[in-house]
């Protein structure tokens, strides 16, 4: 998907492509001078033409020398104009007029100093901002998931019919004259690729007078679109080779989900307890990644996985009446969660759909929000495929097979634990600490939950319990500073922003 | 990997961010994307992928910033992450001189699978914590030099260096892009998408296919 398919990105902005070219002079000159730039978004902007001279003046305000967070527009009508910035809102200097701020992007001029850029709800200029009915492309913009709005989208284009006929005519030579054996996936892989360059290579010929086509998000649409399409098409014959491929691999992965479902834990894993919720619509989303047809329709159910982790996460939190903002989820805990989804969920031929998107799906953009999905989800497969299953078996299960059956389990850890110290716990015996530690841990989360005590004992001892890599030595403090990010951290106070 | 040039203009580029567990690299990356005030609702969970656009003498920029697992288990994994990257961060922490010994042996593993394609910067973080250093400025520098890379000291904690950090190197990568200096090159109804195919107004020219799973194999037309 693009990086940004609202209409409202700085990159087809009218007023800003007309600052890049109609009005440079005028933009250079309020970049050199370090003023500040409003862009209003482009479903407020007046009409092409209307964008003059003077409306794109009356967004470049100049900082006042005397007043902080006060600026003057530099033309209007002769006059100048006073704003203020408060917080989220550019008003007037009498209030009479104020528009909302929705964001800020980093800029810098020619000499790399910086300037700010506002991204603003409506113009400046009072009475101009008559909304359009429709911006251009924006219908067309909205995201489009399945393949009948994929087709609808395709069927915008004044030669949709002819090119159909002619890629269906393909497509059928393709049935008919080809066969898909197992060990030549590639180079399948290599013709359906071409299919789609010759379709997507016809629909942007055939429309080049078409401005629609000129935008690189639309172009994205058509490729996916006709990705979808014709992998449809052939998922039948394609996609039954690749399950016969992987059926040992498919088979053994499955096993191995069910030999970790119950034990592969994010507490086994040494993950932070906000982490340990129940994510049972996250697990039935997943399960409809094999009612998909096409690689990206799979792929975007994994994103959803993804983005329901993280929903999961907050909502637990929230749940449990703390204040705040649970830790950002950093790339290893990410991995780690979705491992312990993956296994949890009914996944027949999970290995084979892996294979299926990274040979199947051609990424329009490379290195956007997609393909990092699926590297994660490859990060998580290998991680289980190659996990140490006895490192996650519960304890007793585990001295059975290896302790010989008359030792038992010396006295002291049971009745030392609670007695000890949460500093010294780390020289337990990792899942000896793990056994012993739930009387503790249930105390401490209660305490906890009635903010008695604080946060850092709580995880310091979870994770010294369970965590073997470097957290230890490290306070619960350091640890959301440095890797978790202090942000948005529960009860520390976050730094005052610069 | 040539970074990608939006129908708008803008540069779509890959960052990875590597090195340890617990130097602070998702800090970093946080405090660069999020400090700003910003309405467009990053979600406050997402840590491991996140984007930020920035403008450099009117050439828009689009990082898109990936954060890479650091934990000794997922080591094996790295080069599915930075592969294709432009731009790679290594983090250390300059209290923690085995982070930066692990900081060197991911610059081996990144020149040895990308060479030289890649924009590097070498980042000592938690610089608030001065007194505890233990790595010395001159060897960090040193190595940098020696690797092709620049170093930078940075503090997520009190946000110093971030800033100065990213725009050293959306510096780089616009030099290596080789536009910054005639930003009006780009022509805004010319596209490519990574395939190889580039449509302008007048023409339209397929190149040979890039990535996906394309080549080799046995024809098997009967």
């Amino acid at each position: 998907m693009a990086a940004n398919n609202s209409a409202d990105d700085l990159e087809y902005n009218e007023f800003y492509r007309a600052l890049q070219t109609q009005y440079l002079a005028l933009y250079e000159r309020a970049q050199s001078d370090c003023w500040l730039v409003c862009v209003p978004i482009s479903a407020s902007l007046p009409p092409p033409p209307d964008i003059s001279y003077n409306f794109v003046a009356a967004h470049l305000l100049e900082p006042s020398k005397l007043y902080r967070d006060e600026y003057s527009s530099l033309l209007t009508s002769g006059k100048r104009k006073v704003w203020r910035l408060e917080s989220k809102e550019l008003k007037t200097i009498d209030d009479s007029y104020c528009v909302r701020v929705l964001s800020e992007e980093l800029a810098y001029n020619r000499s790399f100093q910086h300037y700010r850029m506002l991204m603003i709800d409506r113009p400046l200029v009072e009475g101009s901002q008559k909304r359009r009915k429709t911006v251009t492309n924006d219908e067309l913009l909205v995201p489009k998931r399945t393949l009948k709005e994929q087709l609808e989208l395709l069927a915008n284009f004044q030669k949709h019919t002819e090119i159909k006929r002619e890629v269906d005519k393909r497509i059928d030579m393709f049935r008919e004259n080809y066969m898909v054996l197992e060990g030549f996936l590639t180079d399948a892989s290599s013709r359906i690729e071409n299919l789609i360059k010759q379709a997507y290579t016809s629909y942007i010929r055939e429309h080049q007078s078409d401005k629609k086509v000129h935008d690189r998000r639309i172009q994205e649409m058509i490729w996916i679109a006709l990705e979808s399409y014709i992998v449809t098409q052939l998922h039948g014959k394609v996609y039954s080779k690749i399950i016969s491929r992987h059926r040992k691999e498919n088979q053994m992965f499955y096993e191995r989900c069910k030999e970790l479902s119950s034990t592969l834990t994010p507490a086994a894993l040494g993950l932070p307890v906000d982490y340990s919720c129940p994510y049972k619509e996250t697990i039935e989303k997943l399960n409809t990644m094999s009612q998909q047809n096409t690689p990206i329709g799979k792929l975007y159910c994994l994103q959803e996985t993804i983005d329901n982790i993280q929903t999961d996460v907050k909502n637990h939190f929230k749940s449990s009446l703390r204040i705040g903002e649970p830790v950002p989820l950093p790339s290893d805990d990410l991995i780690s969660l979705l491992a312990t989804i993956i296994v949890q969920a009914n996944l027949n031929f999970f290995p084979s759909d892996v294979y299926y998107i990274e040979n199947f799906h051609w990424p329009f953009s490379e290195g956007e929000k997609l393909s990092f999905v699926l590297v994660t989800v490859r990060a998580a497969l290998e991680f289980i495929k190659s996990a140490d299953v006895d490192k996650y078996l519960p304890t007793k299960q585990k001295k059975k097979t290896s302790l010989p059956s008359r030792v038992t389990p010396p006295i002291h850890s049971s009745l030392a634990l609670p007695t000890v110290p949460p500093s010294l716990l780390k020289l337990h015996d990792e899942e000896e600490g793990k056994k012993e530690v739930p009387p503790l841990n249930e105390t401490l989360e209660k305490l906890k939950r009635l903010r008695m005590i604080d946060d850092n004992i709580v995880t310091d001892r979870n994770n010294m319990s369970t965590k073997p890599e470097k957290q230890e030595g490290r306070s619960f403090f350091e640890r959301l500073m440095y890797d978790d990010g202090v942000m948005s951290s529960v009860d520390f106070p976050s730094p005052s922003k610069s | 990997m040539a970074a990608r040039t939006g129908g708008g203009g803008s540069l779509q580029v890959k960052v990875v961010l590597l090195g340890e567990g617990c130097v602070g690299k998702t800090s970093i990356v946080l405090r660069y994307v999020q400090n700003q005030f910003n309405d467009k609702h990053i979600q406050t969970l997402q840590a491991s992928f996140l984007q930020k656009n920035l403008t450099i003498n009117r050439r828009r920029l689009c990082l898109n910033i990936w954060d890479t697992a650091g934990q000794e288990r997922y080591h094996a994994l790295g080069p599915i992450y930075y592969r294709d990257s432009h731009a790679a961060i290594v983090v250390y922490d300059i209290t923690d001189e085995d982070s930066f010994t692990k900081a060197k042996n991911w610059v081996r593993e990144l020149r040895k699978m990308l060479g030289d394609s890649c924009v590097l910067v070498i980042v000592g973080n938690k610089s608030d914590l001065e007194k505890n250093k233990v790595i010395q400025e001159k060897d960090a520098q040193e190595y940098a030099a020696s690797v092709g890379a620049k170093h930078f000291y940075t503090s997520a904690k009190q946000n110093k260096g971030i800033e100065e950090m990213f725009l050293d190197l959306s510096k780089r990568l616009l030099e290596k892009e080789g536009n910054n200096s005639n930003p009006s090159s780009t022509n805004p109804s010319s596209t490519r998408r990574p395939g190889g195919i580039t449509v302008t107004d007048d023409s339209i020219r397929t190149d040979r296919p890039s990535g996906g799973g394309g080549g080799g194999g046995g024809g098997c037309c009967g």
